[in-house]
């Protein structure tokens, strides 16, 4: 415990910092609120005609807001870390007292974090204000955000693969897109994972993007049964991906090669 | 204006070849554009495949909007690349090096960069029309005459929010969040916004123009929509030049030195 202290340290120097800037997150949230309200005219019209797989229009919205909450509040690290590669800058990191991997976890977490609350208070707000129901309980929220934890975490290590494929790679740009592109599609950012056919919902539940997003935002809305079903895939997916980053990044570190500064 | 379309289309040569230049990236960006529109309609293939309608849209013209807004976009982006970074420009005084020279200001500094994800976005408006049921050898000409004009329209609104840091400082956020504003509206169903939305979709957001009234062109050709389209064009590059112009006075010099390459 006493080791993970400095990790806990860099987490609160972080968050401090993020508050200082809250400023940042103005546009942010208006980004957030604009299609908050330009797709409560979408799902209107698309339940006009009742419920579609379990969803109807007060839920869809809820998911909605859920799955962008989560989505807007990644902290974005991975140029950083290339760029740290490619300048030899991460050597600043390797030669100190602390693991670099959990260091970027503590830093990604902290600002992560601390947007999903932004989000999470605006959105429902919002929601609140103008929907007046929510499938949101107490309980229904300390899953939630559970659950959003180990999404985030399953999102930072990728992050951390796509930052390390700079060792091998000089350009990782193409990496983030695809993988972002991922998570909008499969990982079922507008729509859930139900509307998609049955071969699409197979291939999706069987990889890690859905328990990003899909998964969170549904346990925000059904609350332990879903968190039951939900949970230990999430930590199932986090100890293999994260074992792999581990491992590589033991690997690439061997493969570094930096000339004096 | 002989002069202004040689400007135009020398810049656009040139900016063409200095891209050229990194072949790869060029590549990487146009092509990562066309991809990312692609994963765009997926959600609305998802949606349609499952509801069939909504009010009187289908798939089919889904893909004429999508085709209207990535052309009317592209043509707007390619040709006057610099039109979302006027804010920044004005904001580091790097105005200058434009004021030093002959050519009138705003046009020059609109024409003197090119975006390819823009160039990526027309490439797969012009391509996705042909797989809509509304492709013909007449529609295509009358697809081609709307987006011109809805480009104009576009470029006109953004130049108006974009001027606005001549008079109300730093507005960055604004000048962001406002072409997205517009993009997000123009990429749903029309018939989904109604009331005051309407009202804020002929004017402060335009949506109506950008997308909606050229695309009722396209399904069924109407003159006094045309006519509207040509006046809205008029009326927002008017009001877009004027207020850069005004605005323009009260620029105050960075003092910067800088090199533009």
């Amino acid at each position: 415990m006493k080791r993970l202290r400095k990790y806990f340290t860099v987490f609160k120097i972080n968050f401090v910092n993020e508050l200082m800037y809250s400023r940042n997150f103005m546009g942010q949230i208006l980004f957030f609120g604009l299609f908050l309200f330009v797709y409560s005219f979408l799902w209107r019209a698309v339940f006009r005609g009742g419920e579609i797989e379990g969803f109807d229009f007060v839920r869809m919205m809820w998911y909605f807001m859920f799955t962008e909450s989560i989505m807007l509040s990644k902290f974005v690290f991975h140029s950083e870390m290339a760029q740290d590669i490619k300048t030899g800058d991460i050597a600043y990191h390797l030669n100190k007292p602390y693991s670099y991997l959990l260091f970027m976890y503590a830093k990604y977490m902290s600002s992560s974090l601390i947007r999903m609350t932004m989000n999470l208070m605006f959105g429902s707000l919002i929601l609140f204000i103008t929907l007046h129901q929510t499938p949101l309980t107490p309980l229904h929220l300390i899953l939630g955000i559970i659950s959003s934890m180990a999404g985030l975490t399953i999102n930072f290590v990728f992050f951390f693969l796509i930052g390390l494929s700079a060792l091998w790679f000089e350009e990782n740009t193409a990496f983030h897109f695809i993988y972002s592109k991922f998570l909008f599609t499969i990982g079922g950012l507008f729509i859930p994972i139900e509307f998609f056919p049955d071969w699409l919902k197979n291939f999706s539940s069987r990889m890690p993007f859905m328990y990003i997003l899909n998964a969170p935002a549904k346990v925000y809305i059904n609350g332990s049964s879903e968190f039951a079903r939900v949970f230990p895939m999430q930590l199932f997916h986090i100890l293999v991906w994260g074992g792999l980053i581990v491992w590589l990044f033991n690997r690439g570190t061997r493969r570094l090669n930096i000339n004096g500064g | 204006m002989k002069k202004l379309i040689k400007l135009i289309w020398r810049y656009f040569k040139f900016n063409l070849s200095a891209q050229m230049e990194y072949r790869a990236n060029f590549l990487i960006q146009t092509f990562g554009m066309v991809l990312n529109d692609v994963f765009l309609l997926f959600f609305w293939w998802i949606l349609f495949g499952k509801v069939g309608m909504i009010n009187d849209y289908q798939m089919g013209d889904m893909m004429l909007v999508y085709s209207v807004v990535t052309i009317s976009f592209g043509i707007s982006l390619v040709f006057f690349g610099n039109l979302l970074n006027m804010t920044e420009i004005i904001i580091k005084g790097e105005l200058d090096s434009y004021l030093l020279l002959p050519q009138e200001e705003l046009s020059h500094i609109l024409v003197s960069r090119i975006s390819l994800g823009a160039m990526g976005d027309f490439i797969f408006g012009m391509l996705l029309f042909f797989f809509t049921p509304y492709a013909s050898a007449v529609n295509f000409l009358i697809l081609i005459g709307v987006s011109i004009l809805a480009s104009f329209i576009f470029t006109g609104f953004n130049i108006i929010f974009q001027s606005l840091t001549f008079y109300i400082g730093n507005s960055t956020t604004l000048a962001r969040v406002l072409p997205e504003s517009v993009l997000t509206f123009s990429l749903n169903p029309p018939s989904i916004f109604n009331g005051a939305v309407r009202i804020i979709l002929f004017t402060a957001i335009p949506s109506m123009y950008f997308s909606f009234i050229p695309i009722s062109i396209i399904k069924e050709f109407n003159l006094l929509s045309v006519l509207i389209l040509v006046a809205a064009a008029i009326i927002f590059m008017g009001i877009g030049i004027l207020l850069f112009k005004r605005g323009l006075k009260k620029y105050e010099s960075g003092n910067l030195i800088v090199k533009r390459m």
